[in-house]
């Protein structure tokens, strides 16, 4: 009788255990949610009916609103297991959802080939929920192939054979545990995608047919927005003319923009770490602004341009250094000179 | 004197096996504690007995009291939960283990599942295809 490891075992034992229907509350997903983190009662509300109730879902949003945090904490909220994490790119094919042929390093033969599971086929295998981030990035109809009609609730025949016992493998939607030959998407797999509402113009369209299955929740900027940056710039002891100047900035930027609060905890972490290697208050504001804020400026208007830089030029006080800095930067990505 | 040996067979004999167990028995008339001590999974591939909750396994490999095994019949090839090993006996050459199911599972597991699962390390996937390998032998 072999000895197997406690990881093992307890795995095992989970697998076997996991509900068979989705019923995530969104008091469970703010368990595995930072305290710090915002996200209305009514967006967790939308996401766990639509999850219960049988659909995918897609979360769309401005930048920095946190939709894969949310969507890993939906994930370990439902299903008390990690979820695959993956991001879709342009070169997206079957290959890399279903899988396809591999040459069998296991088998003596050079020649030998096996079927190797693609993603998100195996994150059904295992149970797990996938989370696909980016998903505009992938020409999606191209990706998914025989796996729409999975993602509906269909079966469906794969154009592959298991080569050892040459029976073609199937996918069907059924609650029992997958075999070597029939890969089974039990009812309560679930994939989360997400998607930033900004590229979406500039990236793969998704077909009609692909939302179709999935419910598409938008993630927008919490509540009191202004009040959060405020006070997770102010726990970081955060200098008082910054912290009233990145208040002004997201009043003025939000009306040409919506950036989520991500960014600005990412530009408080900056200037935390920044000052402690200097005094040059100002010039390090304006790196954490060319770093994190002016990136998204890209493919606005010029006079939104020129509102947001003269509210941030406030901050500098003639610090000519900070200025020019800032300058470049906004120059180099929207092309816009700063007065 | 009885938790001195206790202490002792914690410390330095469990992990050298039953034979060791059975010598001390021997010598004390001392019973193996069943709890207190770190309990050790196993996988089994066999069919249990009319009683519905005895194997009878071939080889000493240390199991004892309180530990847990995840047991596959051997026709079905599926796990439809985990056991806890109540006693453990030798007759013979061989060892008798009384098993009490510990956790149902609602969809019992099979060797193939095991075998796809990606959470399943590949030590415990190995183990799984040498128990297969032993009964298509």
């Amino acid at each position: 009788m072999p000895k197997i490891s406690v990881d093992d075992y307890n795995t095992i034992v989970k697998m076997a255990k996991m509900p068979k229907r989705v019923n995530v509350q969104p008091d469970n997903v703010k368990g595995f949610l930072d305290s710090s983190f915002v996200v209305s009662d009514s967006v967790l509300g939308q996401i766990c009916a639509a999850l219960n109730s049988g659909n995918h879902i897609i979360l769309s949003g401005p930048p920095g609103t946190g939709k894969t945090t949310i969507a890993q904490a939906v994930a370990m909220a439902a299903r008390g297991v990690e979820p695959i994490m993956t991001t879709a790119t342009a070169d997206w094919t079957t290959f890399d959802t279903v899988g396809g042929y591999m040459p069998d390093l296991a088998s003596s033969s050079p020649n030998a080939l096996t079927f190797e599971t693609g993603i998100i086929l195996q994150s059904m295998i295992d149970r797990r929920w996938i989370i696909v981030d980016e998903i505009n990035r992938a020409p999606i109809d191209k990706a998914i192939g025989q796996l729409f009609t999975v993602l509906s609730g269909g079966d469906v025949l794969l154009p592959f054979r298991n080569i050892k016992t040459c029976n073609r493998l199937k996918v069907v939607s059924d609650n029992f545990f997958s075999s070597e030959d029939v890969f089974s998407r039990s009812d309560d797999w679930r994939m989360i995608a997400t998607m930033n509402e900004y590229d979406k113009n500039a990236l793969f369209d998704l077909s009609y047919a692909f939302m179709r299955r999935f419910a598409i929740i938008r993630i927008g900027l919490p509540d009191k927005y202004d009040e959060v940056v405020v006070n997770w710039a102010t726990e970081a002891k955060v200098d008082a003319s910054i912290i009233s100047n990145l208040q002004e900035i997201t009043a003025s930027y939000m009306a040409s923009r919506e950036i989520g609060p991500a960014i600005f905890k990412s530009i408080i972490a900056y200037i935390t770490e920044r000052t402690k290697m200097g005094t040059d208050y100002g010039l390090y504001y304006a790196e954490s602004l060319a770093i994190y804020l002016v990136p998204q400026l890209q493919g606005i208007d010029e006079e939104a341009v020129h509102e947001i830089t003269t509210v941030v030029k406030k901050c500098f006080s003639g610090n000519y250094d900070a200025e020019k800095f800032f300058a470049d930067n906004v120059y180099a990505i929207t092309g816009y000179r700063v007065a | 004197m009885s938790n001195n040996i206790n202490q002792a067979l914690r410390e330095t004999l469990r992990p050298e096996g039953l034979e060791h167990l059975e010598a001390l028995n021997n010598l004390f008339g001392y019973e193996p504690p069943s709890d207190g001590g770190e309990e050790c999974y196993w996988i089994a591939l066999a069919k249990l007995g009319s009683d519905n909750s005895t194997i009878i396994s071939s080889k000493y490999e240390g199991i004892k009291i309180g530990d847990i095994v995840l047991l596959f019949d051997s026709e079905t090839k599926t796990c439809s939960g985990s056991s806890k090993v109540n006693s453990v006996s030798k007759v013979n050459d061989q060892i008798m283990i009384v098993l009490t199911k510990e956790v149902s599972f609602d969809t019992p597991i099979s060797f193939e599942t095991i075998k796809i699962n990606s959470i399943i390390s590949n030590d415990c996937k190995k183990i799984i295809a040498d128990l297969e390998g032993s009964i298509n032998a």
